[in-house]
């Protein structure tokens, strides 16, 4: 019978399978080898790809948390202060979603939909140091600004089926030289690439 | 539909990108680079030619009247010029302001004009039917009219904290006549979203290149389609209007208009940079102009 992916066991089960390792994992807690090598890499490797390529699944789109602004007269009457103004040269700044992986956009709120004067907006992250902790900000001049990221997505059944193979070949490069040996691992390798360029492909 | 981002993708498929794109403000590689060029295209084409489906008629806003005149407006006004408006926010190009006639009671100075027509039996011209006839103006940069309070100036075309665009012109309650950026592409001439497309595809042909020389093969190739439609726009933007050999002379001026009509003496269109707006070249992303 075939499965479908369900859970991050079954990626891991699908890297096993790609580079000829002789065996499955029930669990990536289940204390075997591979699992103990797999839960070291798994969340790294999958956030890693998220950022690295436009996965449409991962998008997410958010209104900013305005935290800090810059006066509307500049800093002529009142100094800048990194307790209250954003890091210069910057207009407004706004906290980092939580689980943002790779910020792609903002964008001023627009007044109708389509819109159709599309702006680019520059936008930089920064690390607010007036805050205690300090905190990762983003950086821009739009106010009501939204953000649109990519988003760290953790449930293996909304993974497109191109980065579910991109992810399991991703894997397998990692597990092959620990588990199988370094001709598996060089062959992966190639693999990878491939599977990137074919999913980058199909996804676009 | 025609979005912004269909002619992005019609773009992108022009250079031969695989990615096909869900929003241009999306954030994704190629649609930060078709973004970063869309809107400088978009202008620099509209400048290109007298496209007819961009041309628009409309008041300009007065910002100042050198006869003291105008109630509620100020009065500080580049010399030698009577009047300054503010440069509309939707202007790509400024064609030409049309001609009103000035009131003898607001120029200075001026000298007294006889009350009886100097000739009898000639028809006034009638408002609504006047031919439009371009008088002079001027595009600058004006520093009496600073933006209004709270006016975020790096958004608004033709304005700035240094100072703002105005048209300086001796048309009291001018209108002019310009080509207007037209932001929605169901409007567009079949033409213009031909070469719009191309021309957002030369733009981003090599930053979007995975090989650089393949890249600026496609952009010349590109600049060459938009080189074509934009001529063709000029020559059938030519063809499908009414061309005018009138040729100002005063003295033959004079002859049409019986009644009190001493605009010519007066000076007040004797000054400026020309009647007629002209097509700006369109700029090439290799450093051509055309």
């Amino acid at each position: 019978m075939t499965t479908t992916i369900q859970a991050p066991e079954d990626i891991v089960n699908l890297a096993l399978s790609r580079i000829g390792f002789k065996g499955r994992i029930g669990s990536l807690y289940d204390g075997s080898a591979a699992s103990k090598k797999s839960l070291d890499i798994y969340g790294q490797t999958r956030d890693e790809l998220i950022r690295d390529g436009n996965w449409e699944f991962a998008e997410r789109i958010v209104a900013g948390n305005l935290l800090k602004q810059a006066p509307a007269s500049g800093y002529a009457v009142t100094p800048w202060s990194a307790a209250s103004n954003p890091d210069l040269p910057w207009l407004f700044s706004y906290s980092y979603p939580s689980d943002c992986i790779d910020v792609r956009s903002i964008r001023a709120t627009p007044m109708f939909v389509p819109n159709f004067d599309p702006q680019h907006n520059v936008f930089s992250l920064g690390n607010d140091t007036g805050s205690n902790p300090p905190q990762r900000v983003i950086l821009c001049n739009v106010p009501n600004a939204l953000i649109t990221y990519a988003g760290r997505v953790t449930d293996p059944t909304t993974f497109d089926p191109g980065f579910v193979e991109a992810l399991a070949a991703a894997l397998g490069r990692r597990l092959a030289p620990g588990l199988v040996g370094l001709d598996a691992a060089k062959l992966e390798i190639s693999d990878e690439q491939a599977e990137n360029q074919l999913a980058q492909q199909e996804k676009g | 539909m025609y979005l912004p981002t269909d002619i992005a993708n019609l773009a992108l498929d022009a250079i031969g990108a695989e990615t096909v794109l869900g929003d241009i403000e999306d954030g994704v590689r190629e649609a930060q680079v078709c973004l970063r060029s869309y809107r400088e295209c978009l202008v620099q084409l509209l400048r290109g030619a007298h496209w007819q489906f961009a041309r628009k008629q409309a008041p300009l806003t007065l910002l100042g009247d050198a006869t003291g005149q105008t109630p509620n407006v100020g009065t500080a006004v580049t010399r030698p010029w009577l009047y300054v408006y503010a440069y509309p926010t939707d202007c790509a190009a400024v064609r030409y302001i049309p001609h009103h006639e000035i009131p003898v009671s607001q120029i200075a100075n001026s000298i007294a004009l006889p009350t009886t027509p100097l000739m009898t039996g000639l028809a006034a011209p009638a408002g609504r039917f006047q031919k439009l006839r371009p008088a002079r103006f001027l595009v600058a940069l004006n520093t009496d009219y600073p933006p209004e309070t709270g006016q975020i100036t790096w958004e608004v075309q033709g304005v700035s904290p240094q100072g703002r665009t105005v048209i300086l012109t001796n048309v009291p309650q001018a209108e002019a006549v310009y080509t207007s950026v037209v932001l929605y592409p169901s409007v567009w001439d079949p033409l213009f979203r031909a070469a719009m497309v191309a021309y957002l595809a030369s733009a981003i042909a090599l930053p979007l290149a995975k090989d650089k020389k393949m890249g600026m093969a496609l952009r010349r190739d590109q600049i060459a389609i938009v080189k074509a439609k934009v001529e063709q726009a000029r020559i059938s933007d030519g063809n499908e209007t009414w061309s005018s050999s009138d040729i100002q002379v005063d003295w033959m001026q004079f002859r049409n208009y019986g009644s009190a009509n001493m605009r010519s003496l007066m000076g007040g269109d004797q000054w400026g940079d020309g009647f007629w707006g002209g097509w700006q070249s369109v700029q090439f992303a290799d450093g051509s102009a055309f």
